[in-house]
């Protein structure tokens, strides 16, 4: 009970520190007070035939379980413990023990619970993590060890695909402006829209998605009037909402967490709900936000997503009771990713040990040693039953997956998506040249220009 | 011309929620010499005391009602714990109240989990108000409203009832006042119960705005802060000053300035600090 309580005050100074120089990129701050906490998941050991104990498949997944997050994190966790549970509690056909690191929402503490999990818990991979400026911090960790990475919603950063991350597969999650370029061009080709102004979040996944949605929009031959940006915790939109071209087809917007019901508030109370759609990435569509929107500003957005509970799919129904069942939740793409993370380590570990002839019980050691070859793997395997669609994977590790466009609809007194067109095979170069694309800069705050 | 009409007003009304939500720190720091840093954690746990009993009872009086009451509650066990032992110690108070934060944030997430909550707003206050072209939301009105009744309130406590000249007669020099009879303790006790009123009327305004967050410990410290230290500690003349010219700036400044986004809303303390480091109506 001492280390825990010197660790309590630890924290409580951390905190403090913390607090004062105000979090990190993500605009979150830490609210720590617990102690860090991994925990393991059960295994069962299974033998071989011949009797002898296999050895234990060890894999980290940092994320962030405590500051604001938490929810969603908690949620990851879940879907990943779930996958593994529904297999036996094996993956690949090896027992496993899954240690699950709280990286406190915090950059320095990615990259410190990485080392641990790499140093002294010895994982033989690792998967995660939530968040993009957690991937982008892990990186490097992951490729000094050479230790393969199955990413989850934390390597949704278009950047991957440029940067050198051969031990990183992105079977589990598309880029950024894979999601929005698909909206871009349908905007203009099916909805008409001529002129948009668009408000991004200022950072990242703001810039990337706008980008993305830009890019395909003008290609299309549309027009982005005005680019608008709005730092992550803006307490007050009126100013945004004011600023908006009056004389536009469109609204575009990506926003994240607590803003985005402020947004679509003051959008709806400045009058502009009336007189300009509004379209969007994920965020605004997806289930944590469609929960908090409260009256009916938020009925009539456009929004493209990876998911949607309400998918007439088998393996989406599936995966929705389960999840209901285990936690009484609706779960969301945050929990897919996971959970798809979960499925490609299985998969892709059946597949090596048998092209590359590998026994079980060498099976873990060889994972650690060639995290390479285990990424690349992942291009080979059959993920057509992931819950919200078939993935394949391309020759950059990058998912290929369908993409939905909902429309939020009043549904007897509460909001739900309704699939307006499902846009199928999506790659991250959407309908554009591979080589042109990637000689392109990534999409930032200045690329594409207004 | 109606563009800037609508800018300037967003900002002003926006500047009255400032206002409310600085008004228990300002008072606490002003007049206690208390700096209390769970005042943005008191904001965070009765904005989501609002959302709950708005679920429950759909009745905004109550909403006011409650969280009123649970801010004054939770202030004066945080002073009769804690912080009435830590007089005229700020590092201490700051320590203790950065702790408070933390454990209130977190029992936020246990009780109410990790997402953000927006309360809706009461009825005839959900509408907007339509003039020719303009539309205007009569929820921001209101809280400039209830900003200038808080104001209007706080300045007759202070300046025109006999509690309110004891308060300051203590705060200019509480030796000469224990010596005339006055129970000091008391006195202070009764004050930092208002701060946390303040504390709680902000979370029930605030919450159909600002919505209830994690984060939002921090963010309305932050704000709080801002406001306080630019009208000038103590003063709440100068907090409601302040409040209102921030939002204006921060309004006008978004639209001339977008690049500066970030620092529109501090760059009146940035100019203020160098200008005149006492705030507005502080005393130098």
């Amino acid at each position: 009970m001492a280390t825990k309580r010197g660790l309590l005050v630890l924290f409580l100074a951390f905190g403090l520190i913390a607090a004062c120089t105000g979090g990190d990129s993500e605009g979150s701050s830490t609210t720590a007070g617990s102690a860090a906490s991994s925990t393991t998941v059960a295994s069962t050991t299974a033998t071989t035939s011949g009797g002898e104990d296999l050895p234990t498949l060890k894999i980290g997944v940092p994320l962030p379980f405590t500051g604001v997050v938490a929810e969603s994190a908690e949620e990851m966790r879940q879907t990943f413990q779930m996958y593994v549970e529904q297999q036996g509690g094996t993956l690949g056909g090896l027992p496993v023990e899954v240690i699950f690191e709280d990286t406190e929402t915090d950059a320095e503490l990615v990259v410190t619970k990485t080392r641990k999990l790499i140093d002294e818990d010895q994982v033989h991979l690792l998967s995660g993590p939530m968040l993009a400026f957690e991937g982008l911090a892990m990186i490097d960790s992951v490729n000094q060890a050479g230790i393969a990475l199955v990413g989850q919603t934390g390597v949704a950063a278009d950047d991957y695909t440029r940067l050198d991350a051969p031990t990183l597969t992105a079977a589990a999650k598309h880029t950024a402006s894979q999601e929005t370029m698909p909206l871009g061009t349908y905007a203009y080709e099916e909805l008409g829209y001529r002129t948009i102004a668009t408000l991004g979040q200022d950072y990242a996944w703001g810039y990337q998605t706008v980008g993305g949605f830009q890019y395909a929009f003008e290609a299309a031959g549309g027009d982005v009037v005005q680019k608008l940006w709005a730092p992550i915790g803006t307490t007050d939109y009126a100013p945004f909402v004011n600023d908006i071209n009056r004389d536009v087809d469109a609204v575009y917007v990506t926003l994240i967490g607590a803003d985005i019901p402020r947004f679509v508030q003051a959008y709806s109370d400045f009058g502009l709900k009336e007189d300009i759609p509004m379209l969007a990435s994920e965020d605004l569509v997806a289930q944590d936000a469609i929960r908090f929107y409260s009256g009916d500003a938020a009925i009539g957005i456009v929004g493209i997503t990876p998911f949607t509970a309400n998918l007439d799919r088998p393996e989406m129904q599936a995966f929705v009771e389960a999840y209901q069942e285990r936690t009484g939740n609706v779960p969301t793409f945050w929990g897919e990713s996971a959970y798809v993370a979960a499925m490609v380590i299985d998969r892709t570990l059946k597949y090596v040990s048998e092209q590359n002839d590998i026994a079980l019980a060498d099976l873990p050691e060889w994972v650690r040693s060639n995290g390479e070859a285990f990424a690349s793997a992942s291009r080979e395997i059959d993920l057509s039953d992931a819950p919200s669609s078939a993935i394949t994977v391309d020759e950059f590790n990058r998912q290929v997956r369908d993409f939905y466009i909902v429309e939020l609809v009043d549904d007897g007194g509460t909001i739900t998506d309704s699939l307006v067109e499902t846009v199928p095979e999506v790659t991250q170069f959407w309908t554009f040249d591979q080589e042109g694309f990637l000689a392109n800069p990534l999409f930032s705050r200045e690329y594409p220009p207004e | 011309m109606e563009e800037w009409a609508t800018r300037v007003l967003s900002g002003v009304t926006y500047g009255g929620l400032l206002f409310i939500l600085a008004s228990g720190f300002t008072l606490g720091i002003g007049i206690m010499k208390i700096v209390n840093i769970a005042h943005g954690a008191l904001y965070l746990l009765t904005a989501y005391v609002a959302w709950s009993v708005f679920e429950e009872t759909n009745s905004f009086l109550l909403v006011i009602a409650v969280c009123c009451l649970t801010g004054g509650i939770l202030a004066l066990v945080l002073y009769a714990g804690l912080l009435k032992r830590l007089h005229q110690r700020p590092l201490a108070q700051i320590l203790v109240t950065m702790g408070v934060t933390l454990i209130i944030a977190e029992f936020g997430v246990i009780w109410w989990g990790g997402y953000p909550r927006t309360v809706e707003r009461p009825g005839f206050l959900a509408d907007s108000i339509h003039l020719g072209i303009v539309s205007f939301p009569s929820y921001r009105l209101f809280m400039l409203a209830a900003a200038i009744v808080v104001a209007v309130l706080l300045w007759i406590l202070l300046e025109r009832t006999r509690v309110g000249a004891l308060v300051r007669a203590s705060v200019d020099d509480e030796e000469m006042a224990r010596g005339m009879g006055v129970d000091v303790g008391r006195l202070y006790f009764f004050v930092f119960g208002i701060t946390g009123v303040l504390a709680g009327l902000a979370g029930a305004i605030g919450a159909p705005f600002l919505g209830a967050f994690q984060g939002a410990q921090f963010e309305v410290l932050l704000l709080a802060l801002l406001v306080s230290v630019v009208g000038g500690l103590g003063s709440i003349t100068g907090a409601f000053v302040a409040a209102l010219l921030i939002g204006i700036i921060d309004s006008v400044g978004k639209s001339l300035f977008p690049e500066l986004a970030h620092f529109t809303l501090f760059a009146p303390l940035i100019i203020l600090l160098a200008i005149r480091p006492t705030g507005l109506f502080g005393k130098t």
